[in-house]
């Protein structure tokens, strides 16, 4: 851009001072100049025209019907970064004070020297090139924070794709199971892993990647992307061993590290009914157990953080009998509570009465004002309250008889405090209407071509039940809902941040509202717990 | 549960929690927003049934303008939760 492509406007009624302007404006290189005699003409011109339209505009003050300063104030008032020169021979203070406030950028004497008003120009037309090369810088940079933004979006997408959670918000006979998943940055260097090798043995993985960043979040996901494909096909051949696994993946992870990289990682093969952990844990934090006796038992790490010269692995295995297990990234642990210790103190003095993970990040979230570093939580637990039943019934799935159900239920169960039964009817009618939808209209996948199609779907004609228990036990209330229906994937449906339009929505308000959401394998059985 | 439905603003008190009430709430929203918006203020209650939320988002893709005023920081959290914050232009009141 160049002088001669500025737009000036002179306003003045003296035809004279206007040649004698334009002279010496076209003498320093400006072309586009535009004058107005009548400032009135100007002020109708100024409603139109538009903000890169106009650069410079050489006002005259002494003006009849409207003097300069009021069509300074105008211009100022549409166009607050357009340069503004105020013409004038006088000296008046007061004048030029007002003429300040307005927003005025130069003031000239009409008689100036032809140096002196070539220096202010070019220092005018600089300011004006300056003004359209940050735009183009800011135009630029935000092209680029979108396409960073996107790009984050898209990286966390992959993530949680990569990660497999296969146990959390599932119970397996009587253990609860569940997993708790929060990057502190946008792309996590935690990453996580839990499959279901047989109905008793679980694979556990947490990967960390030691440092911030995209390196060590790739080194993370990964390990953990080869480690699932890895035991999937294994599954697929039925011949997993977790040996192999280990061995595999330390070979795959220190074959994509850098020199200057570290990676933490657990691995852990759960077999819950003969009581055996087998575990390979390089630098993450202890394994947490308790037992029958509610004791507190630490398996510490048996191998140093890998790194891309590390040679060898231990596997050791654990055999007692547990009720308990978390494994967790040391987010959970090193984060400082607000009395100024890493959370781990508190950790270990209360683990004793955490019975579901949401007594734990309860008490971590009331206790901790910000995770230091990413989260990744996998715990078990078997199940041991004794509840009584407060409600047992089998109802029958038609859409008038859900509604009925619901709404009788509240007399019911009076033993329970009223939020607790608010969060129980609202549950139940969201879990209801699920089983109808799914196991009644059979409506699954196809929900959101029916939903957006407006398609009335036909009752089926077949009798369908759904057994419901509300149980209550010292500490929690407890909904047990079971439908012969064929069920859907917790998992699958849990996994999305991006939720299916028009279904899914339903689990996810669950998870928030109860303390605890276990499903069934098939996912047509569900215990939902309420802390009293 | 209670609703009063002004134009298009469709006033709730109390929780929604029965079918019946996701139903009357559901016909409140499409009746208030016949003119092309709707505003939803929720005063008391701690969740919004999965019904209506799928009606606000079929508003929604159909071109009206929709708001909704929360006063309880869990219904707050859990349309955060399920990203519908700027979509339905949740303000926790």
């Amino acid at each position: 851009m160049t002088k001669a492509d500025l737009n000036i406007v002179i306003v003045d009624d003296s035809k004279v001072s206007y040649v004698a302007l334009k002279t010496m404006l076209l003498s320093v290189g400006f072309k586009k100049i535009k004058y107005f005699e009548y400032p009135l003409d100007y002020v109708s011109y100024l409603k139109h025209v538009k903000q890169d339209e106009l650069d410079i505009v050489f006002i005259d003050y002494q003006m009849p019907i409207m003097n300069g300063l009021k069509v300074l104030y105008y211009t100022k008032f549409k166009f607050k970064d357009i340069i503004t020169v105020m013409m004038t021979g006088s000296s008046d203070s007061k004048l030029k004070e007002k003429a300040i406030k307005y927003g005025v950028n130069e003031f000239m004497n009409k008689g100036i020297d032809f140096f002196e008003f070539k220096t202010k120009l070019n220092i005018l037309a600089n300011l004006r090139f300056y003004y359209y090369e940050s735009k183009i810088q800011q135009k630029k940079l935000e092209t680029l924070l979108e396409y960073k933004d996107t790009q984050e979006i898209l990286a966390v997408q992959k993530q949680l794709k990569i990660i497999e959670d296969k146990i959390s918000n599932h119970y397996y006979g009587e253990w609860l199971m569940d997993s708790f998943f929060k990057p502190k940055d946008i792309l996590s260097g935690d990453s996580y892993s839990t499959l279901k090798i047989s109905d008793e043995v679980f694979f556990v993985s947490i990967v960390d990647g030691m440092g911030k960043g995209i390196s060590a979040s790739l080194s993370s996901v990964l390990t953990v992307s080869f480690m699932n494909y890895s035991i999937k096909k294994s599954l697929e051949f039925n011949d997993f061993d977790f040996e192999r696994v280990v061995r595999d993946t330390f070979k795959y992870a220190t074959s994509i590290m850098l020199d200057n990289e570290a990676l933490s990682f657990i691995m852990l093969e759960i077999n819950l009914e003969k009581n055996k952990i087998k575990y390979a844990n390089f630098g993450m934090p202890p394994i947490y157990l308790t037992n029958n006796e509610e004791k507190l038992i630490k398996i510490k790490p048996n191998n140093y953080p890998l790194l891309q010269s590390s040679k060898d692995f231990v596997i050791d295995t654990f055999e007692n009998q547990f009720d308990s297990i978390l494994v967790s990234s040391d987010g959970l642990f090193e984060s400082l509570s607000e009395d100024g210790y890493p959370y781990f103190v508190r950790f270990k003095q209360n683990y004793k009465n955490v019975y579901l993970l949401s007594d734990l990040l309860k008490d971590f979230k009331s206790n901790v004002q910000e995770a230091d570093d990413d989260m990744s939580i996998v715990y078990m637990k078997k199940e041991k309250l004794e509840f009584k039943t407060l409600y047992e019934e089998e109802i029958l799935l038609t859409q008038e008889n859900i509604q009925n159900e619901v709404d009788t239920l509240e007399n019911k169960i009076l033993e329970l405090p009223e939020v607790v039964r608010d969060k129980i009817i609202f549950s139940l009618n969201e879990l209801l209407i699920n089983c109808y939808e799914h196991t009644v209209l059979k409506i699954s996948k196809n929900k959101h071509e029916i939903i957006q199609k407006d398609e009335k779907i036909e009752y089926n004609g077949k009798e369908n039940f759904a057994s419901l228990t509300i149980l209550m036990s010292e500490k929690y209330a407890m909904v047990y809902l079971k439908d012969n229906g064929p069920g859907f994937d917790v998992s699958q449906i849990l996994k999305s941040e991006w939720f299916n339009k028009y279904h899914g929505r339903g689990i996810k308000m669950l998870k928030k509202l109860t303390d605890g959401m276990y499903y069934n394998v098939t996912g047509n059985h569900v215990k939902l717990y309420f802390k009293l | 549960m209670d609703i009063k439905q002004t134009g298009s603003m469709v006033d709730v008190s109390g929780v929604i929690k029965t079918v019946n009430d996701s139903q009357l709430l559901v016909s409140a929203i499409k009746d208030a927003a016949r003119n092309g918006s709707v505003v939803v203020r929720i005063n008391d209650s701690f969740s919004l049934p999965s019904t209506v939320i799928g009606e606000l988002l079929k508003l929604k893709d159909s071109g009206s303008a929709i708001t909704i005023e929360v006063h309880d920081q869990i219904l707050y959290e859990l349309l955060d939760d399920l990203n519908l914050v700027s979509k339905f232009n949740v303000k926790l009141i």
